[in-house]
């Protein structure tokens, strides 16, 4: 047993030896050497990460050996679940949409009640390894139900992944001026590196290393440009409101509505409050049903650990989740800065100059004045965290923090998806369908080859939408619609199947089916096909606050059917006992 | 149906008769933070807090999750007591 066998130990040491490391490079001046150390030394300390709590049990690989903790746990939920995405777009959207773009943060946060109450300890104490095997299981062992549920995880997590992956690539492209596609191979490369040693253990630790890394350097960025803007009044978070008060009344001087009017924008295709209500909770509904995020609850060491663990999951999202819209606020009111002045001196502006060439801005002066208006001044969500560092004026290295703690958020949300898809190949399709007798040690070896193939398959599908503005532009809406999906399908399935005893299979996949039935056509015919929302209440119902129609279809038809076929009667006692067993204390 | 000699059938019923009262009564808690406190929208949205703030804006957002977690660990430490007693571990 050398030291470095214990992670409590050998993780601050690794992290240690890299600040000394970065800070000499820095000290020495040698600015470009110590922001390439910082990019690739954070991936190096992922692989170490990943090294030190490998293991080859398969319990180790497909459930991390059901013993981590409730805090290591939380920051791992955090991590798997804000993705490149949360860390470098969240902010962006809310800046862009602002009032409106609200259910995105109510959305993808009080899921984790529902997922604290209905599902995490159950799942946990249910003794199945994966989300297909639980459903099979509950299905009375059929064949079929575990199928159907390892499709859904495929379609579901493979789409998520291909985005992760151009947010990857789209990170070290842009921070090491190499193209983005490469920056995608290096991504899948780096996922393939920290999951291939030891599966799930190895991930959960990596992940909850990036936790750590992600939060910091979001709040260096946040905390350094809210100092520049003044609003320590005490803190941030309570003492926005005067900046806010400006920039509102800029808007109105240039003719806006102001920033906090509500349901001037819309969410997602629709319109008006409920809307804005159904798009939240289908936002809520869908997490608790994404295959990613209900994995989770297999790594825990106990019941008692799953409920704490949600408990801080959600704690360490808020984090982010609740400084994102302060971001916002800062960046909006450095836009404001720039409106109305000549076009010619707003394009020598230090960040407007630095960023224009990327494409996140853009400046058009379309009413030929030679002043731009706000219009004029088109800005990419990404740039508002990326570009906050240049925006404010912030030292050099701040860039780098973002940079490091962006690809911390993409790789950790990929790695999560990988191993989802691989447990699902390995354990839901090889072992359960193709060979059940496979050795231990084989297994584990199969599943590092699944992952392989599965990271090379998405490294493509992610340079593809790199490419291709067309199927990145599919890629980015079926992330948002996988909420829809999620809810429509696994989630009512998993919790009538731990509450309800009468649900049987019939009515279970019946309820599935017609979700997804329900589901599909009208968000496709909404986003792609230019089809006119439903109105209720006169609110136009956008396609993720369908989501909330396919969940409770679902629900219905599954309560309905299983009525119609014989109720409890229909399920063996094996299958209530499976119920049952989930809810006793251990 | 209950594990052998752990708790009883009764003890196992009565036991999951409060964990039901308890998970109804966090989620019609939860539809505080997820719905209702954002309906009156129209009306608070004049309203101005903390030198400036619209009350309607982020601060409904902020106070709902901050509620989300205090549900979340209150429900933790509440069956985690429940499961202690039943268990015999004091």
């Amino acid at each position: 047993m050398g030291i470095f066998d214990e992670p409590k130990i050998a993780i601050p040491g690794i992290f240690l030896i890299y600040f000394i490391v970065v800070g000499a490079l820095a000290a020495a001046g040698n600015i470009g050497a110590a922001s390439a150390v910082a990019v690739f030394g954070s991936v190096l300390i992922y692989v170490t990460v990943a090294l030190i709590m490998r293991s080859a049990t398969t319990e180790a690989f497909y459930v991390a050996g059901r013993d981590v903790g409730a805090i290591p746990i939380g920051s791992s939920i955090a991590s798997n679940w804000m993705s490149g995405a949360s860390f470098v777009s969240m902010a962006g959207a809310i800046a862009i949409l602002g009032y409106d773009g609200l259910p995105y943060i109510i959305g993808w946060t009080l899921g984790y009640v529902i997922a604290a109450v209905l599902i995490g300890p159950f799942v946990r104490r249910s003794g199945t390894y994966t989300v297909p095997e639980f459903i099979e299981t509950r299905a009375g062992g059929w064949p079929v139900a575990r199928l159907i549920a390892v499709l859904m995880l495929f379609i579901v997590s493979f789409t998520y992944l291909v985005a992760q992956l151009v947010a990857t690539g789209v990170i070290i492209g842009r921070f090491l001026g190499i193209s983005a596609i490469i920056g995608a191979m290096l991504g899948s490369l780096f996922v393939i590196l920290f999951a291939g040693t030891g599966g799930w253990r190895s991930v959960v630790w990596v992940q909850v290393t990036q936790y750590w890394v992600l939060i910091v350097a979001y709040w260096i960025g946040f905390l350094l440009a809210a100092a520049k803007a003044g609003i320590f009044k005490p803190w941030p978070h309570i003492g926005y409101g005067g900046l806010l008060s400006q920039l509102e009344a800029r808007e109105v001087a240039f003719g806006l509505k102001p920033f906090t009017e509500p349901f001037k924008v819309g969410f997602a295709g629709g319109s008006g409050l409920v809307n804005w209500i159904l798009g939240a909770l289908a936002l809520m509904l869908g997490t608790v049903g994404l295959p990613h995020v209900l994995s989770q609850f297999y790594l825990v060491k106990d019941v008692r650990t799953a409920r704490y663990g949600v408990g801080w999951g959600l704690t360490f999202i808020a984090l982010l989740y609740l400084t994102a819209p302060v971001y916002a606020i800062l960046a909006r009111y450095a836009f404001s800065n720039v409106w109305g002045m000549p076009i010619d001196q707003a394009q020598t502006v230090g960040w407007i100059e630095k960023w224009m060439p990327t494409g996140l801005i853009h400046i058009v002066d379309k009413n030929a004045n030679g002043l731009l208006d706000p219009a004029e001044l088109a800005f990419h969500k990404d740039i508002v965290v990326i570009g906050m560092p240049d925006m404010w004026g912030l030292a050099w290295w701040v860039a780098v923090v973002v940079a490091v703690g962006g690809l911390a958020a993409a790789l950790s949300t990929a790695n999560g998806l990988l191993m989802v898809m691989t447990v699902g190949a390995t354990r839901d399709i090889y072992k359960r369908f193709i060979n059940p007798n496979v050795s231990e040690e084989r297994e584990v070896w199969i599943g590092r080859g699944m992952l392989l193939l599965l990271a090379l398959i998405s490294a493509g599908a992610g340079a593809r939408a790199i490419q291709d503005p067309t199927f990145s532009k599919y890629v980015a809406l079926l992330v948002g619609w996988a909420f829809v999906f999620a809810a429509s399908s696994f989630t009512p399935a998993v919790i009538l199947g731990i509450f309800w005893k009468g649900l049987n299979r019939t009515g279970m996949i019946a309820g599935m089916f017609i979700g997804m039935a329900v589901a599909l056509p009208y968000v496709l015919g909404l986003g792609l096909l230019g089809w006119q929302p439903v109105v209720i209440a006169g609110a136009k119902i956008g396609t993720i606050a369908w989501g909330v129609v396919g969940f409770l279809v679902n629900l219905v038809v599954s309560v309905v059917v299983s009525l119609a076929t014989g109720g409890e009667k229909a399920n063996t006692p094996e299958i209530i006992e499976f119920v049952d067993r989930m809810k006793i204390p251990e | 149906m209950v594990e052998e000699g752990k708790i009883s059938e009764e003890q196992f019923r009565e036991y999951w008769g409060k964990m039901k009262s308890l998970t109804i009564a966090i989620l019609l808690l939860w539809t505080i933070p997820a719905f209702w406190m954002h309906l009156p929208v129209a009306t608070t949205s004049k309203i101005y807090i903390l030198g400036g703030i619209p009350l309607h804006w982020f601060n409904a957002a902020f106070v709902a999750v901050v509620f989300g977690i205090v549900l979340i660990f209150a429900y933790a430490i509440v069956m985690d007591k429940w499961d202690r007693e039943i268990l015999g571990k004091g």
